[in-house]
């Protein structure tokens, strides 16, 4: 057991420092707050090129795809250091972190030679067409059809929690191939280019102000044969591989939660209770409250570190990922509503707190996303509990 | 980073498991709380034996010279099985007391007992330490001291209001240090209630400075950690394995999502406290400086978890659980306990709060 970095870990981590203080500017950060939608979208892919050149986008991958062929505990350097960073959201990761390991697994040489490269650096953007209107944690049930034409495959139905559908290049779309095989035996995964024909896509409102999401709709979309990922009717283990990837990536919030709980403490101290005789920090509740999601975040962290020791053989992420996004997201979300209650105490009259309220109100609401996305906290826990435990269906 | 054991820890951990499965059956631990043993000699012996007594003395003195992760490993393993030895006292606080304050003639007087076996040790004035008067009086009050009743030494902590502390060592046939039963409702260990007055007799060669004082603290939270996450990685086992077995409405229990979630709960429960308790049995030797902190973390989240998991494990097992037929209610008495020694949930809390009062 080694709870330090190494001397080599040590080295890397000073150079990922370095590296983010030259390049995550002042002025970046305000050209980056300055543009919205495609024009953010395309500033953001930039930014993953220059981490990509970096040598920090995708550094456990294997040479042969760009990556460095390094340990997974130097991903965890470099995500635990754009969080400390204060990085902006990594919109990239869809592609990075869940599809390209599930290509470099599972899909054909030239598809992985096709698509993987152009991940890594931000060429290509990519989404993910699983969910639909009437099956969410129910997925296995989906009912979007693709029906095999000759050597085309004619794509119909409506997917919906589409992330960055409406600016990205491809979806990679769960479609039923097969309606006789039981529900999760007649699934297949296909590429599907967002430029084609009979693809209507419509971004949702969130309940944060942003339009991250989508509703897809496929009339008559025809694509060839060579799109399918994986085996025919072979889509529900590509899904899970990519849910198992899905929630690894997602439980590098163990590193944000701990980032979070600086900024609250930072918090507590800078903020003047509504009389202005006291500083949060000075009350007794407002550190107990502090003290107990610190802890909780301290464990976050150690369990990010010892479970990332568990995969380091390269296997793909089990079921124990569930205890990492279950455990963080919840704390992400008791997290933010306690920094509105800690602001709740100080004089909103002030147009200094008033703004900080405005900044922490928008990462409040975010954080009710993250209990459903990648499978809502309950089903986190059917997962732990029939998979770790081994308590019947 | 590298969290995780190497294979000789992983070796270390199979062995105690075969140890205490052989010498410390249930029907071991039920038959203590029948008995007026002071704790369970044969496992104690059997321990001493395999070496594991010594886990934190040098070879010269007949220990194996391991280290505090090994000896977190065995106290695991002991409080999964619910045994009744002073290992904390003894072969950790004790023996690492002894071995950094102790004279060479003190050293060689009581290490090889401590590694064969021959002694159990009790320690007292921690949190609370003994005062000690101008004239060399000394008051201190303790209950309850787990294994006091029955040990052979006393180990006290003497602080005579500067910055070091003295270490006094008591036999128990002492006058002045009086050791009364004190009973609870943990039928798997005995406690005493410690009464001292009269003067200063010998102590350990050296003080206990701040820092030493820091790595008791450390040792103690994290020892009584590890020991508590054992018996709430038991109770967690207990009521999944029923919540497979007992049928109700046509089916397992364990198919309702009522039972399902609270268990994944524990588990994520339990997964984190795995986490901060190897972490500060791994800081006690390699990272003194954040020791008593992490220490005093994990032994807070363990005085919640813990209680936690055997609660809910009584509520799995229904009407059953309520009985002496099924040991669930052992854990909740032995958690219920833990709770109360080694510092109390609320001076863990104090300590973390009083650092983010240092960060503010």
């Amino acid at each position: 057991m080694r709870l330090r970095d190494s001397s080599e870990e040590a080295t890397f981590r000073a150079y990922v420092r370095t590296w983010l203080g030259e390049n995550l500017t002042d002025q970046w950060r305000q050209d980056y707050a300055s543009l919205e939608g495609r024009e953010r979208i395309d500033f953001l892919r930039k930014w993953q090129g220059q981490l990509y050149e970096a040598g920090l986008a995708v550094r456990s991958w294997p040479n042969a795809y760009g990556g460095k062929d390094a340990p997974l505990t130097e991903d965890l350097i470099v995500f635990e250091e754009l969080a400390n960073h204060d990085a902006p959201p990594d919109v990239f990761r869809i592609g990075v972190r869940i599809i390209a390991p599930m290509l470099m697994k599972l899909a054909r040489a030239d598809q992985r030679e096709t698509y993987v490269p152009r991940i890594a650096d931000g060429r290509d953007l990519w989404s993910q067409g699983f969910s639909e209107p009437a099956f969410g944690s129910d997925l296995s049930a989906l009912t979007t059809r693709a029906v095999r034409k000759g050597d085309k495959f004619v794509i119909n139905g409506q997917k919906v929690w589409n992330t960055y559908g409406h600016l990205a290049d491809y979806c990679l779309l769960l479609a039923r191939t097969n309606q006789n095989a039981p529900p999760h035996k007649g699934l297949s995964t296909f590429v599907v280019p967002l430029t084609t024909k009979g693809i209507d896509i419509r971004p949702l409102r969130q309940m944060n102000g942003q339009q991250d999401f989508n509703e897809i709709f496929f009339d008559d979309v025809e694509i060839g044969e060579e799109a399918l990922v994986g085996e025919l009717d072979g889509g529900w283990k590509v899904a899970m591989t990519m849910l198992d990837f899905e929630r690894r990536g997602i439980s590098v919030l163990g590193f944000g939660c701990r980032r979070l709980y600086e900024k609250l403490i930072a918090l507590a101290r800078a903020t003047r209770t509504r009389d202005g005789d006291h500083n949060l920090i000075d009350l007794p509740d407002v550190r107990e409250n502090i003290a107990r999601v610190g802890v909780q975040a301290r464990i976050a962290v150690l369990n990010n570190h010892r479970f990332a020791a568990m995969h380091s053989e390269g296997s793909v992420p089990g079921p124990e990922t569930s205890v990492q996004k279950l455990h963080t997201t919840e704390l992400n979300k008791t997290m933010h509503a306690l920094a509105l209650d800690l602001i709740g105490r100080a004089d909103l009259t002030n147009p200094q707190v008033r703004k900080s309220f405005s900044s922490w109100e928008r990462e409040y609401l975010t954080s009710f996303g993250m209990t459903i996305a990648g499978g809502t906290s309950q089903i986190q826990r059917n997962i732990i509990s029939e998979r770790l435990l081994g308590l019947p269906r | 980073m590298q969290f995780s054991f190497t294979e000789d820890q992983e070796m270390i951990r199979q062995s105690v498991l075969e140890l205490v499965a052989r010498a410390c059956p249930i029907s071991e631990v039920r038959a203590f709380g029948q008995s007026e043993a002071a704790y369970s000699d044969r496992l104690w012996q059997d321990l001493a034996g395999a070496g594991f007594l010594g886990a934190l003395i040098p070879e010269a003195h007949g220990g194996s010279d391991l280290g505090m992760l090994e000896a977190g490993i065995v106290l695991e393993v002991l409080g999964g099985a619910l045994a009744s030895v002073p290992y904390l006292s003894t072969a950790v606080a004790a023996a690492d007391l002894i071995g950094r304050l102790g004279s060479d003639t003190q050293k060689a007087q009581w290490l090889p007992k401590i590694a064969a076996g021959q002694i159990s040790v009790a320690v007292a004035g921690w949190p609370e330490a003994a005062s000690v008067s101008d004239d060399g009086q000394i008051q201190g009050n303790w209950a309850p001291v787990a294994n006091a009743a029955g040990a052979d030494l006393l180990l006290v902590v003497l602080n005579d209001g500067g910055g070091n502390a003295q270490v006094g060592v008591l036999e128990n046939s002492n006058a002045d240090a009086m050791v009364k039963e004190f009973p609870t409702m943990d039928s798997t260990r005995r406690f005493g209630a410690i009464k001292l007055t009269g003067t200063v007799g010998e102590c350990l060669e050296k003080p206990l400075d701040p820092a030493g004082q820091a790595r008791l603290g450390a040792i103690l939270a994290a020892g009584a950690a590890g020991e508590m996450m054992g018996g709430a990685a038991r109770a967690m086992d207990m009521a999944t394995s029923y919540a497979k077995e007992r049928i109700q409405f046509g089916r397992p229990i364990g198919t309702f999502q009522a039972i399902k979630h609270m268990l994944a709960d524990q588990l994520v429960a339990l997964e984190g406290l795995r986490s901060i308790v190897w972490y500060a049995l791994w800081s006690i030797d390699h990272a003194p400086e954040e020791a008593l902190l992490a220490a005093v973390t994990a032994k807070g989240v363990a005085d919640k978890v813990v209680l936690q998991i055997a609660s809910e494990n009584i509520q799995v097992h229904g009407g059953s659980g309520f009985t002496t037929d099924i040991d669930a209610h052992l854990y909740v008495k032995r958690a219920q306990l833990d709770r109360m020694i080694w510092g109390p949930p609320s001076h863990h809390t104090d300590l973390l709060e009083q650092r983010l009062a240092e960060l503010a």
